[in-house]
C-alpha cells in the first residue's frame, strides 16, 4: 500500500514537473510555422532538429497551404508563414509588412506516359510548345510542333490528357511561370497563379494524385516537384532554357539556376521575383525556385530574435543535404547569397547578420 | 418493426404524462427515519408535511433547471443555424452586391481578372448528381422489391445489415474505391464500349477513355445514395395494407402482377421523397467526388468529359482563396448555393414523405 502511495506521488510530481517546464519552455518561445505543402516535409525535419540542439524551444509545423502562410504571417497568426510563391506586387501592396525569406530550392518537372516511348529516351520541350498543349492547342503528340524538337524520337497517334493541380499549390505557381515567361499566348490569357483556370485537362488533389493520375493514363502529361521525380524514380522532360540548351531538372541544375540568378545584378534584393528569369548558362534548369518563409516585419523584438536564430539556422546547418537534399530539395547556394540575405535580415532586425564558416 | 417503433413513442409519452413526482429518485429527506418512525404520532404527520413542502419545492427548482438545459440545448442548434447563415452571408457579401444574379449564369471563373461565376460548378454538380440518382434509384428499387417480396428471410436480415453498413462507410472509402476499381473499369472497358457502340451515333458517349470523369463520380455518388433510396423504398412497402396484396390475390393476380401492379404504385411516393433526400446526400458530396471527377472547370458535353462541382471546388482552393477578399466571398457564395439547394431539397423531400405517407416514415427521412 505504501509502495503503491510513494510510486502514484513519485509518477505525478514527474508529470506535474514536466508539464510545468512545458509551459516555462513554450513561454520561453514557441515559433509556429504554417503554409506552404510542399515546404511542409522539409519544416518537418528541420523542426525536430532544431529543437533537439536548442531545448527550450518549441516549433509546431502545420501544412496549411502557400495563401493561409502568408496571409496568417501578415496579421500575426503564426510567427513563419511558409510559401512556394515570392510576393507579386499586389500581394506586397496588401501584405507591406511581410519580408520574404529563401530558405530552400525545388523545381517543377513536366512528367508523361507516352505509349510506346522508352522510359530513357529523352523528351525535348520548349516553352511555347509546352503552353499550347497546356492550353489544348496541341492535341496530338505526334504533332509537328513536337516532332520537330525531337526528330529523334517516333511519336504515336496518340490523344495528349492534361493533367494538373486541382488544389492551389506552389508547383502550379513555378509551372505556370515558366511558361507565362516563354509563351506570350499564355501569358495573355492564363498567367502565373497557384491556381489558375485552366483551358483544358483534368486536375487532381495533390502532387501523388498527378503521378498517379500520369502513370494509369497513357497519352497524359503532368508536372510536379523534385521530390516526387526522385522518390518514383520518374523520367521527366528536359526543358529548353533561355541560351537555348535542353536541360533536365536535378539538384545540380537547379543549383546553378540558383547561382546564375544571384549573379545577375538585376536580380531584386527582396527576392520579390520568380527565378525562372533570364537565365544564361549551359546547365541551368530553367523551371526552378526558391521556397519562402514570409515573416512580418512587426514582430515584437524578443520573438524576432528568436525568429531569426531559427532564419539563420536554417540557412546554414539547416542546407545540409541530410535535411535538404532528402526531403526533395536543393540546398541553396550559399556564397553569392550572403549579401541579400543580410540585407533582408536586417530589416528583420537591425544590427545582426549571417556568418557562414563553410558553403553550404 | 414501425409499428413496434411507434408503439414504443407512445409509451414514451404516455410515461412523460405521468406525474414527475413519481420519477424523482428519493431524497434523504423523504426516506422513513427508522428512529422517528417508531411512533406514528401527530408530531410525525407535520414533520412529513413539512418534509412534502420542502420536496415540492425541490421538484419545481428541478422541474424548471430541466427545463432551463433543455432550452438551452435547443436555442443552441438555433443559435448555431443563425451563425452559420450569418456569417456566410456577411463574408460572402462582397460577392454578392458586385456580381449581383448574373453570378449563377456566369461561367467564367478566373480569380486572376476577378471575374467569378458559378455556371459551370453548378452543372457538374447537378451532372454527377443526375448520374448518381440515373444510376441508383432503379438498383435500389429492385433491391427493395426483391427484399420485401421475393428474398428467403435470412437474406432479409443480411442484406439489410450491409445496406445500413454501406449507408455508414465514410466517403473517402467509396472515393479510394473509385480509384483503384471504377477508374481502370471505365477506362479500359466501359467508356471504349460507350465510344464504339453508342458513341458512333451520338457525341454524348464519345470521348477519349480516361477513367476519371463525371461519370465515375457519378457512380460512385450513386453507390452512396442506394442505401438511402432503399431503405425509405422498403420501408414503404412494408405498410403496403395486408388487405391491398391480399385482395389483388383474390382477383386471380400473380405473384409478379400484385408486385408490380399493386405494390409498386403504392409506394410511389415514398420512392419520389426517397429520391428527393438521395439528391440531398449526392449534391453535397465532396471527397468521392473530388477523387473521381477530374475538377477541371469546363462544362461537360459528353459522358466521358471532366468537370467540377461546387463541393469539390471548395475543397481544394478554398484554404487558397482566404488571401483574397473577393476571392473568398465567391467561394463562400458558392457555399450558400449549395447550402440554399440542399435545404430546400431536404425539407421538400421530407415534407412529400410526411404529406403522402401520413407522417408515419417521418423517423426513417433522417434528411441528407
Amino acid at each position: 500500500m505504501n509502495f503503491v502511495k510513494r510510486t502514484f506521488g513519485l509518477a505525478a510530481a514527474i508529470a506535474v514537473v514536466s508539464v510545468l517546464s512545458g509551459v516555462g519552455s513554450a513561454r520561453a518561445t514557441d515559433l509556429t510555422i504554417s503554409g506552404s505543402t510542399m515546404l511542409f516535409p522539409l519544416e518537418q525535419v528541420w523542426a525536430n532538429a532544431y529543437m533537439k540542439s536548442h531545448p527550450g524551444v518549441h516549433i509546431s509545423v502545420a501544412s496549411t497551404g502557400s495563401g493561409f502562410g502568408i496571409s496568417n504571417a501578415a496579421n500575426g497568426n503564426i510567427t513563419i508563414g511558409a510559401s512556394d510563391a515570392y510576393l507579386t506586387q499586389d500581394l506586397r501592396k496588401r501584405y507591406s509588412s511581410l519580408a520574404s525569406i529563401p530558405v530552400a530550392f525545388d523545381d517543377t518537372q513536366v512528367i508523361y506516359n507516352i505509349p510506346g516511348i522508352r522510359k530513357s529516351k529523352l523528351i525535348r520541350m520548349d516553352g511555347p510548345t509546352l503552353a499550347r498543349i497546356f492550353m489544348g492547342k496541341i492535341r496530338f503528340w505526334d504533332d509537328k510542333a513536337i516532332r520537330a524538337i525531337n526528330p529523334s524520337v517516333k511519336f504515336p497517334h496518340q490523344r495528349i490528357k492534361v493533367i494538373h493541380r486541382a488544389d492551389a499549390s506552389g508547383t502550379t505557381f513555378v509551372f505556370t511561370d515558366y511558361l507565362s515567361q516563354t509563351s506570350k499566348e499564355w501569358y495573355d490569357e492564363i498567367g502565373r497563379d497557384l491556381s489558375p483556370s485552366w483551358p483544358v485537362g483534368s486536375g487532381y488533389n495533390g502532387s501523388d494524385a498527378v503521378v498517379a493520375a500520369v502513370m494509369a493514363t497513357p497519352g497524359a502529361i503532368g508536372y510536379v516537384g523534385l521530390g516526387w521525380i526522385n522518390e518514383y524514380h520518374l523520367s521527366s522532360m528536359a526543358l529548353k532554357n533561355l541560351d537555348g540548351y535542353y536541360v533536365v531538372g536535378s539538384v545540380k541544375t537547379i543549383r546553378n539556376a540558383g547561382k546564375a540568378a544571384l549573379h545577375d545584378p538585376t536580380f531584386p534584393d527582396d527576392f520579390n521575383r520568380s527565378i525562372v528569369w533570364n537565365l544564361h548558362g549551359k546547365d541551368v534548369y530553367p523551371d526552378s525556385n526558391f521556397e519562402f518563409w514570409m515573416v512580418s516585419t512587426s514582430l515584437p523584438a524578443a520573438t524576432m530574435l528568436e525568429v531569426k536564430k531559427m532564419i539563420i539556422w536554417a540557412l546554414t546547418k539547416g542546407q545540409h543535404e541530410k535535411y535538404t537534399v532528402k526531403t526533395g530539395f536543393a540546398p541553396l547556394p550559399f556564397a553569392p547569397l550572403r549579401p541579400r540575405l543580410n540585407k533582408i535580415l536586417n530589416r528583420l532586425l537591425p544590427g545582426n547578420s549571417l556568418k557562414i564558416e563553410s558553403g553550404g | 418493426m414501425d409499428e413496434g417503433q411507434i408503439l414504443a413513442k407512445e409509451t414514451l409519452s404516455s410515461l412523460s404524462a405521468v406525474p414527475s413526482r413519481t420519477l424523482l429518485p428519493s431524497s434523504p429527506e423523504l426516506r422513513p427515519d427508522s428512529s422517528d418512525s417508531r411512533g406514528h404520532g401527530p408530531e410525525t404527520k407535520s414533520v412529513l408535511r413539512d418534509l412534502r413542502k420542502v420536496s415540492i419545492k425541490r421538484i419545481h427548482r428541478s422541474e424548471r433547471i430541466f427545463q432551463g438545459t433543455l432550452l438551452i440545448g435547443g436555442l443552441f442548434v438555433l443559435a448555431l443555424f443563425a451563425t452559420v447563415l450569418g456569417v456566410s452571408l456577411v463574408e460572402a457579401w462582397p460577392s454578392i452586391t458586385r456580381f449581383g444574379w448574373s453570378f449563377l449564369w456566369t461561367s467564367t471563373w478566373n480569380p486572376h481578372r476577378h471575374i467569378f461565376g458559378a455556371w459551370t460548378y453548378i452543372v457538374g454538380t447537378f451532372w454527377v448528381t443526375g448520374i448518381a440518382l440515373l444510376f441508383a434509384i432503379p438498383i435500389a428499387i429492385l433491391s427493395s422489391l426483391f427484399l420485401s417480396d421475393y428474398s428467403p428471410k435470412w437474406l432479409v436480415g443480411a442484406v439489410s445489415t450491409l445496406m445500413e453498413m454501406l449507408a455508414g462507410i465514410p466517403s473517402i472509402v467509396f472515393g479510394a474505391f473509385g480509384i483503384i476499381f471504377m477508374v481502370p473499369l471505365l477506362r479500359d472497358h466501359v467508356e471504349p464500349f460507350l465510344a464504339n457502340t453508342l458513341g458512333r451515333h451520338w457525341d454524348f458517349f464519345n470521348g477519349d477513355a480516361m477513367g476519371y470523369g463525371i461519370l465515375a463520380a457519378g457512380l460512385v455518388v450513386g453507390i452512396m445514395v442506394i442505401p438511402l433510396v432503399a431503405t425509405v423504398t422498403r420501408d414503404s412497402l412494408v405498410m403496403v395494407p395486408r388487405e391491398t396484396v391480399e385482395a389483388s390475390y383474390a382477383l386471380g393476380s400473380t405473384k409478379a402482377e400484385m408486385v408490380f401492379f399493386v405494390k409498386l404504385p403504392a409506394v410511389v411516393p415514398g420512392i419520389i421523397g426517397s429520391v428527393i433526400l438521395g439528391f440531398g446526400r449526392a449534391i453535397g458530396e465532396t471527397m468521392a467526388v473530388l477523387l473521381l471527377i477530374g475538377n477541371q472547370a469546363s462544362i461537360p458535353t459528353s459522358i466521358q468529359d471532366v468537370g467540377y462541382t461546387i463541393s469539390s471546388l471548395l475543397a481544394n482552393t478554398f484554404t487558397y482563396a482566404v488571401i483574397d477578399p473577393l476571392y473568398s466571398a465567391a467561394e463562400i457564395e458558392l457555399g450558400l448555393i449549395l447550402l440554399v439547394i440542399s435545404l430546400v431539397v431536404n425539407t421538400l423531400g421530407r415534407e412529400l414523405l410526411m404529406k403522402l405517407m401520413g407522417g408515419r416514415l417521418a423517423g426513417s427521412v433522417g434528411g441528407g
